[in-house]
């Protein structure tokens, strides 16, 4: 089979064993620890600002280079003739043009919409990709996500800004219908495990995959698990985690009364997670709100785009290339500067 | 006769073998698979006396077939400091470096995985062949976990594998379209030939243009007396069809237009056809213009090497606008052409502030969209006189041709020029029919033959990845009668005639004005009996 083999062995292996250090160590060392297990939160109080620091030194190096050229990718008409129609949000003008091609391409991930099989019927055997799946999963995988740091700002906000409790009405209604389940750790879940199985499963993508790949997968899978069974199996005492997470955010140290092996492994691999994220691929989300090809408006002919660096060249100027023809040009009866 | 083939012969190649397409990876991880090049899927070496032209380092005589391809002393140095150098200049390939996820989605967008099914041909792993360096030399994790971190050490493989598959890529942008951030693999390739060029190594059917370019002003090599005699011979045939003798002004002082446009429009069918379409839509406008033999190409190879040569190519333009003091300038019929004109030059070259915003000189429509770099594509100004009504046609005369359009990539993906030739085709063609939705317009499929790639010795690959295109060529075909390709592109006129030959028999590739020029009604002259390719009107089928 392509792409497994030694390869796979030592990427996912690799990604599976460093997740597992990332919650097990935690547990570990709270056991060892005993009654001092709180000095844990200590190295954990510092990934947030592990976070900040990294994030903004790895965004600050790529704003210091220059973006060279302005080359917009244009997937619509242009805006030309004032008959032809053009596609606006295609092929953006203005700066209201271009914010609303982002929130297309970045944010409702238009791009993967696209993706249709390629007429006519091309190479036998040519799979793809699984089309439109991978739209609607990595379209779910982030809303989810999204909704469940939302709802986590509870623990952090007291009172809990209107929008969280919004959030907390859509679950509850689902919660009514099928009790003990909220329908994003569902979706969460399903679609962290989709993205986990195409990647294994369409040998092309396997074949393409790295431990950086695999780790944030793993990693996320682990949060997902470990939080649900702390929301929907367990009985670990939230309230106790609310009042340190709030004590903390006041500059108060809270303890609950015991450690929760649970909540360690969970808490730990989130830490993980904001140290691991402005050091990898998933600063794609920066980088797709700053990417030259979507965020550039296609006005190059009208207004011209300035690159500091613009090098000097050596050019053959006319007079040099006149010198070289002039005998013919003369011959031929074409104009030349000096007869 | 088979014994008698050569792989740069589309002949060489049995359909049913091109056709077979093993899509799934060959086992091993990729970074250790070796690269092997075989006759017809490599270009020829760059000549040195081409590099020497241009004063480009390290030219010297090597073949991808030799084991030792005499890299220069120190090449990894020079490699890696071409490397820092572009990406602290290019926030652009900064990100592309980070932000990919590896998802795939652009593996099987590409015409060259689509017709080869080589996984280094997807675009991500295209990219990957010089992240994977990125990671090794320039990141903390690709340093100290190596392999693990997706990160490998620069071999003289490495740079064959450059070689190999940044000349297997047209830069075309298909990719990108479907990439959630964007990426653009034309962004990789061509830093994967700009390091390449540092060490000598590039393609001679890329650097002979450029040199040429550099020293004639047009990418054949074609001396100015050359030029007025094609273009006096073009104006011969076009008098045996029209019986109209047109004036072809060149280097003229003072004419408001200048016009540029590729050389090979002037000697290579079928784009000959073409230029002779310009021609009597320029008799027929009365238009005050002129070519130049300084500024003969529109076209820029240098694209395709570094952003350096391409800037030192295309300077030739506004310069020879200004001596010649022309108001605004025109552009033929080309794709990577446009590319450059559109994104590049007004940053590099420009500004052009000696020029004025061009403005019809017979509807008067002033194109505000091009009022900085003051260049305007031939296709918005036909449709903009057909638009207003201001050319009389007869279609009828394209009775005979049932035409498709092919987008170009550069025209489309680069700039978004989808409607106006298709405004201009529709009213010059009786018989228009689109291909399949997710091969036209900003989808569009690959010639197989752009940035660089046109050449013989390399005709399998040309073959392959025109090979989506000429499927959906022949399925219009047998589906509307289609016997004609319309397309606005030098590139395209040439390599998408090899691939109808060969994936579409029976259609044949046509420029835009070609089809003007055969509908076009001027005063004077004969009644048209023959097409602008002297058959009898109708006949073409």
């Amino acid at each position: 089979m392509p792409g497994t083999g030694r390869h796979l062995a030592v990427h996912i292996g690799g990604a599976l064993a460093a997740v597992a250090a990332a919650c097990a160590l935690p547990v570990l060392m709270a056991w060892l620890l005993g009654p001092h297990w709180p000095v844990l939160l200590l190295p954990l109080g510092l990934a947030p600002l592990a976070l900040v620091v990294l994030f903004v030194a790895k965004v600050a190096r790529w704003m210091r280079a220059p973006v060279p050229f302005r080359v917009p990718l244009t997937t619509g008409q242009q805006r030309g003739s004032a008959t032809l129609p053009r596609r606006r949000f295609d092929n953006p003008h203005s700066t209201f043009e271009v914010v609303i091609r982002v929130l297309l391409d970045v944010f409702l991930l238009r791009p993967l919409f696209r993706a249709t099989p390629t007429a006519p019927r091309l190479g036998r055997g040519l799979a793809h990709g699984m089309a439109r799946w991978l739209w609607l999963f990595a379209a779910a995988f982030h809303g989810a996500l999204a909704i469940v740091v939302l709802r986590h700002l509870r623990m952090f906000l007291q009172p809990a800004p209107h929008f969280v409790a919004w959030l907390e009405d859509f679950d509850v209604a689902t919660e009514m219908l099928l009790p003990k389940v909220h329908a994003t750790s569902v979706i969460l879940l399903l679609a962290l495990l989709f993205l986990l199985g195409r990647r294994l499963v369409l040998v092309r993508v396997r074949y393409i995959s790295l431990a950086a790949d695999y780790f944030p997968l793993f990693l996320l899978l682990a949060i997902a698990v470990t939080g649900i069974v702390m929301r929907h199996l367990t009985r670990t005492d939230v309230t106790a985690v609310q009042q340190l997470a709030l004590g903390l955010a006041a500059g108060k140290l809270v303890l609950p009364a015991r450690a929760d092996f649970w909540l360690l492994a969970h808490v730990f691999s989130v830490g993980t997670l904001l140290v691991y994220f402005p050091l990898s691929k998933l600063m794609h989300l920066p980088g797709a709100l700053l990417s030259p090809t979507l965020t550039l408006a296609n006005n190059n002919r009208e207004q011209r785009y300035i690159n500091a660096r613009n090098p000097q060249v050596e050019v053959l100027h006319y007079a040099d290339y006149e010198a070289a023809f002039r005998d013919r040009m003369i011959e031929a009866g074409l104009p030349v500067e000096k007869e | 006769m088979a014994a008698q083939r050569k792989p740069d012969q589309p002949e060489f190649y049995e359909r049913s073998t091109l056709e077979r397409i093993e899509y799934a990876p060959p086992p091993g991880a990729w970074p250790r698979n070796p690269v092997a090049f075989h006759h017809g899927e490599f270009l020829h070496p760059a000549k040195p006396k081409n590099l020497e032209a241009l004063g480009l380092p390290s030219a010297h005589a090597w073949s991808p077939l030799d084991e030792d391809w005499q890299l220069p002393a120190g090449w990894q140095q020079i490699v890696l400091d071409g490397l820092r150098e572009r990406l602290e200049g290019s926030r652009t390939l900064r990100l592309m470096m980070d932000t990919c996820v590896r998802c795939g989605a652009c593996a099987e967008k590409c015409p060259f995985f689509i017709g080869s099914g080589d996984p280094k041909n997807m675009p991500v792993l295209r990219a990957e062949l010089l992240r994977s360096i990125y990671r090794k030399y320039f990141t903390a994790s690709g340093r100290i976990l190596g392999e693990f971190a997706g990160a490998r050490e620069l071999t003289p493989q490495v740079i064959k594998e450059w070689f190999k598959y940044f000349f297997q890529c047209t830069e075309c942008r298909r990719c990108a379209v479907f990439c959630p951030y964007g990426i653009d693999t034309a962004e990789f390739t061509m830093l994967g030939r700009d390091l390449l060029l540092r060490l000598g190594i590039s393609a001679n059917w890329v650097m002979e243009p450029v040199a040429n370019c550099y020293r004639t002003g047009n990418h054949l090599g074609i001396q100015p007396q050359g030029i007025k005699d094609s273009l006096e011979f073009l104006a011969d045939e076009l008098e045996e069809v029209t019986g109209i003798r047109v004036e072809v002004p060149i280097n003229r002082k003072g004419a408001e237009i200048l016009f540029v446009t590729p050389s090979g429009d002037l000697m290579a069918d079928p784009g000959t056809y073409t230029a002779m379409g310009y021609l009597a839509l320029f008799h027929e406008l009365g238009l005050d213009y002129t070519f130049s033999t300084y500024a003969s190409e529109g076209g820029n190879f240098g694209l395709f090497a570094s952003p350096e040569l391409m800037k030192r190519l295309n300077a030739k333009i506004y310069a020879e606008a200004k001596r010649l003091g022309v108001k605004w300038i025109l552009g033929g019929e080309c794709g990577h052409m446009w590319r450059v004109v559109h994104q590049y030059m007004d940053t590099m070259n420009g500004p052009a502030d000696f020029l004025e915003v061009p403005t019809s000189p017979i509807t008067g429509t002033r194109f505000a969209h091009a009022r900085g770099t003051k260049m305007l594509h031939i296709a918005e100004l036909t449709a903009d006189l057909i638009a207003h009504g201001r050319l009389k046609l007869d279609p009828a005369r394209n009775a005979g041709v049932t035409a498709t359009f092919h987008d170009s990539c550069n025209p489309a993906r680069a700039m978004g020029l989808l409607e106006e030739p298709r405004a201009v085709l529709r009213a010059v063609c009786p018989n228009f029919h689109e291909m399949a939705a997710d091969t036209i317009r900003e989808r569009t499929l690959c010639c197989g033959g752009g940035a660089g790639l046109g050449a013989d010795e390399n005709m399998e690959v040309r073959l392959r990845a025109g090979m989506g295109r000429g499927k959906a060529v022949a399925q219009v075909r047998d589906a509307c009668g289609v016997n004609t390709l319309v397309t606005i592109c030098a590139i395209d006129r040439a390599t998408l005639t090899t691939v109808c030959d060969y994936w579409a028999p029976g259609v044949r590739v046509a420029g835009l004005h070609e089809l003007v020029g055969n509908a076009l009604v001027m005063r004077g002259g004969k009644p048209r009996t023959h097409n602008l390719r002297q058959e009898p009107l109708g006949g073409e089928a």
